[in-house]
């Protein structure tokens, strides 16, 4: 265990949040793509934390975690809200189907 | 006054400027406005020719440059400026100009009362008579053109002032391309005079030219300054200098500019848009026919008179265009039904007269430039007078063909009684009317400078024009009414309408009466010549006949028209006749050439290569931007995945510069 | 914790947990499977977390994500998908440029990931505790996070009204503040 093992595994976190954002066609589904790349992103912060090095501010990789989650969490009711108000107008949750949203 | 003599330019700008912005909803006001306006300028104009005549020096060097003011440079000797230019012609021109549009203004009144548009009319009429008096005060050649210009496009304004009609709309467009088209010739020959002398101010022209004139005479003496000197130096050069096509650089200069006042005072063959000009309100086709439109033409051949007479050959085609109009004109004149046909013909040919009374002046014998300013002043007040009662009886039987007038003398009796005036003062009848005078001037300047010919036509049409104007005259007023009689019961005088006639009569009359008292407003014109000669009496048969000729003209009318019943039933079958009512069918050849021949061989082959050439170029640049645009285009569907795709590639991208710095 | 076997081990079984988890969420078919999956994915993190020192990290990850974010997924999959049981077949296309441009990050990633520097676990180093946290965010300084922290509380309050907001049922026809009884995302 090692700090190139860390975030090796945060970026295939990431690789497949991606994966999953591009092949995802529920508006949910993606969302929850995004939630791995984030969660991937935490990793990064607490490894860099972990293997700072001497006379660092190790406090900062948990403090930046709290800002994350707090601002996913905001993003992800306002983001479900939106579905659920789409949903219950249009019965529509395909996102290909929302491509008249752009106008 | 000579000092404020730009008010009277400004005068009717401020009338236009005004009326066009804050009074072109209320048409009382702006007629108001513009009345106040022109009369003002009329007061000045007045005061300044009287201050003028009243002064002890009236020869050129009474001449001022009221104000000059340099515009710009084109070479280090070379500047245009603008500026006003006060000699005889100019003010006499000023007054002329004044008084008609004043009196034309308080016209309209009466002929626009039922015109929803009038709030319109007032203000452009100021404006045509603006741009008039701009061209008669120019100092220069290219002051002259802008204002020559400015003429052209308020004309165009004013003859498709009813726009929603397309005949005047296509008389405004006939009548602006054919001014266009002259005066493309005209702008040549302003830039081959500007380098051949190095001068465009008349000032300059004039002198040099009279000073190279008088070089031969008994008095070579002149003290030359500034560009007088340069003209007279390339005047020298010119001199033998075998040019292009046998005619050197000046004659070509001067016959250019002289084309231009063929088109603007519809010479022919470039006469066909002022009879289709009479599609404009009537005021309108009586300030263009008298004082503002056609008279720049021979304004201008005026205002160069000098190095016209210089220049080789150039009065000789002034002189035979004129005749050539005169007589032309004259002749469909006898032919025309429609009333204000009749009278643009006579106008046409009245110019005609004009200009071959120029054409038929030297710097020797000037007598025939005297007659030609005097005919133009008399011929204002008399044409105008003619239009505006042609106006009124329009106005009162609502129909332009005088086969269905008749008998108006009991309806309208003061429009019966001023054009009998105005009748009797184009056909020449004798001593109490001014166009008799400037007439006999005319053609006795014409013999008595060896121009026999001219002088002859000049007695004919004489005669022609007694016999027409009597024809014009009998078929509207005498006789048995022919039109419809709904019409006759409300015939009625406008007071507005029938007041600036009145006051028109007068210089009708009285306007020939300088010729008896020495005539000094005209004869001293021409820059330090030689004193002007007065016409050679020794021809004194000449008066006798064309009194003659005008008396008979009319008589032939009389008993051709005004003792009986005329019919106009049957049309009639005799070709010289139907040829001459076709007014020579001019306007279809020129139909001809324009829509079989220029358009087929000029601009068709043009069109093919806009179309193909020019338009291919900028279809296929086009075409490639929509080629691209269609790429791009996919990529802006509303997908969401092809955003987030392209916004990954650029997050990869910025993470690989970064990674990369 | 020290660096030993044991963590080794426990880290390779936490990132194959995390891995699998992962790629099960974006890969299965039912939705419901898949917010499951990303829970253990989750799970697996905190897990990781704690192997990393950071307990209260581990805890928020639990508390906040698993027990507030992915219980909303599946609140609004149970609300709007009928159990999330239709499946939308993505196309192939599709699929070639998620595996395209997965890969591409991926490798970009890694390429970068080696230049760090520091690899060494500072021997020195203690765990965060939670009252140093509470200071850090309470603290008004430069040194201090009061402000992103007051900040990130303003924005949660506005978005949970937003989202009530947005939530909210609409007759149709309705204006906006007339009824309450939606509001169920948050």
């Amino acid at each position: 265990m090692n700090l190139t093992a860390c975030l090796s595994l945060s970026a295939i976190l990431f690789s497949f949040g991606i994966f999953g954002l591009m092949t995802r066609r529920k508006i949910i589904a993606m969302l929850l793509a995004i939630e791995l790349m984030l969660n991937a992103a935490l990793i990064n912060c607490v490894a860099f934390a972990y293997y700072a090095p001497a006379g660092a501010d190790t406090d900062v990789g948990s403090i930046l975690p709290i800002f994350i989650v707090a601002i996913t969490s905001a993003e992800m009711a306002v983001a479900l809200a939106v579905i659920v108000a789409m949903y219950r107008k249009r019965k529509v949750i395909d996102i290909e189907r929302l491509e008249d949203l752009h106008d | 006054m000579i000092e404020s003599s730009w008010m009277i330019l400004l005068l009717p700008f401020i009338s236009f400027i005004g009326g066009i912005l804050f009074l072109h909803k209320q048409p009382k006001l702006a007629a108001g406005f513009s009345i106040l306006c022109n009369g003002a300028a009329m007061v000045m104009a007045l005061i300044l020719a009287v201050g003028f005549l009243s002064s002890d020096d009236t020869g050129y060097h009474a001449l001022a440059h009221t104000w000059s003011y340099d515009w710009f440079a084109i070479t280090d000797t070379l500047t245009v400026s603008i500026g006003a230019l006060l000699d005889p012609i100019s003010i006499m021109m000023l007054v002329v100009i004044t008084v008609i549009s004043t009196l034309v203004h308080t016209y309209s009144i009466g002929y626009m009362e039922n015109d929803a548009s009038a709030g319109r009319f007032f203000p452009l009429l100021s404006f045509f008579v603006f741009s008039m008096l701009g061209l008669v005060i120019a100092p220069t050649l290219v002051q002259m053109f802008v204002f020559w210009e400015l003429v052209g496009v308020s004309s165009y304004m004013l003859i498709g002032f009813w726009y929603h009609k397309p005949s005047a709309v296509a008389a405004s467009k006939k009548a602006f391309i054919i001014t266009r088209f002259a005066d493309a010739f005209f702008l040549t020959g302003i830039i081959l005079m500007a380098t051949q002398f190095g001068s465009i101010g008349f000032d300059a022209i004039n002198q040099g030219a009279t000073a190279f004139s008088s070089m031969n005479t008994a008095n070579p003496s002149f003290s030359l300054e500034g560009g007088a000197v340069q003209v007279f130096t390339a005047l020298a050069a010119q001199e033998g200098s075998a040019g292009f096509l046998g005619l050197n650089l000046l004659s070509w200069a001067t016959i250019l500019i002289f084309i231009g006042g063929w088109g603007k005072s519809a010479m022919f063959p470039l006469h066909v848009w002022l009879p289709d000009a009479m599609e404009g309100p009537t005021p309108v086709s009586s300030i263009i026919h008298s004082a503002t439109m056609v008279v720049a033409g021979i304004y201008l051949t005026a205002r160069l008179f000098p190095v016209f007479a210089v220049a080789e050959y150039t009065l000789s085609v002034v002189e035979f265009t004129g005749a050539i109009t005169a007589l032309f004109a004259a002749i469909i004149a006898c032919t025309q039904r429609d009333i204000k046909r009749i009278l643009a013909f006579s106008t046409l040919s009245q110019l005609g007269y004009m200009m071959f009374s120029l054409g038929v002046a030297d710097m020797e014998h000037t007598a025939g430039f005297t007659a030609s300013m005097f005919h133009v002043f008399t011929h204002a007040f008399f044409k105008c007078l003619l239009f505006l009662s042609a106006g009124l009886i329009i106005h009162s039987v609502h129909s332009n063909d005088i086969a269905l007038m008749g008998g108006l003398r009991k309806k309208l009796k003061g429009t019966y009684f001023v054009t009998l005036l105005a009748v009797c003062a184009i056909a020449g009848v004798p001593f109490l009317f001014s166009g008799f005078w400037s007439k006999e001037e005319i053609i006795m300047a014409a013999w008595s400078n060896g121009h026999q010919c001219s002088a002859i036509i000049g007695l004919l049409v004489g005669g022609l024009t007694a016999f027409y104007m009597g024809r014009y005259f009998f078929l509207i007023f005498h006789g048995e009414y022919r039109g419809d009689a709904h019409h006759l019961e409300h015939a009625h005088e406008n007071k507005f309408m029938l007041f600036p006639m009145v006051l028109l009569a007068i210089p009708t009359i009285i306007a020939g009466y300088p010729m008896l008292t020495g005539h000094t407003f005209f004869n001293t014109v021409i820059p330090q010549a030689t004193l002007p000669t007065h016409p050679d009496h020794s021809a004194s048969w000449i008066m006798p006949v064309a009194i003659a000729m005008a008396i008979g003209g009319l008589l032939v009318a009389w008993l051709k028209y005004g003792r009986r019943a005329v019919s106009f039933d049957t049309p009639s079958t005799n070709i010289v006749y139907r040829c001459i009512s076709n007014k020579f069918y001019i306007d279809e050849c020129y139909i001809f050439v324009t829509k079989k021949i220029i358009f087929r061989c000029v601009a068709a082959p043009m069109k093919l290569c806009d179309d193909y050439i020019v338009d291919g170029i900028i279809h296929s640049s086009a075409a490639i931007m929509r080629g691209c645009a269609a790429v791009i285009r996919h990529w802006q569907n509303g997908q969401t995945h092809v955003y987030l795709g392209l916004m990954i590639i650029g997050l990869a991208l910025l993470a690989w510069f970064g990674g990369a710095l | 914790m020290e660096a030993t076997l044991t963590t080794d081990i426990l880290f390779y079984l936490f990132s194959a947990a995390i891995l699998g988890c992962g790629l099960m969420a974006v890969t299965v078919k039912n939705l419901l499977h898949s917010a499951i999956a990303l829970m253990g994915c989750l799970f697996g993190t905190a897990g990781l977390f704690l192997l990393l020192d950071h307990e209260f990290v581990a805890l928020m990850q639990i508390l906040v994500y698993i027990g507030g974010v992915v219980i909303f997924i599946i609140y609004a999959v149970l609300l709007t998908t009928h159990l999330g049981t239709r499946y939308l077949p993505a196309s192939t296309l599709k699929y070639i440029s998620g595996v395209t441009l997965a890969a591409i990050v991926l490798g970009l990633v890694l390429h970068i990931d080696p230049q760090a520097t520091h690899t060494a676990v500072n021997p020195d180093r203690t765990a965060t505790t939670i009252d140093a946290i509470g200071y850090r965010l309470l603290d008004g300084s430069t040194n201090g996070f009061l402000i992103p922290f007051e900040v990130i509380s303003v924005l949660l309050l506005s978005a949970m009204i937003g989202a009530a907001t947005i939530a909210k049922h609409q007759k149709p026809g309705a204006t906006n503040d007339e009824d309450e009884t939606g509001g169920s995302a948050s």
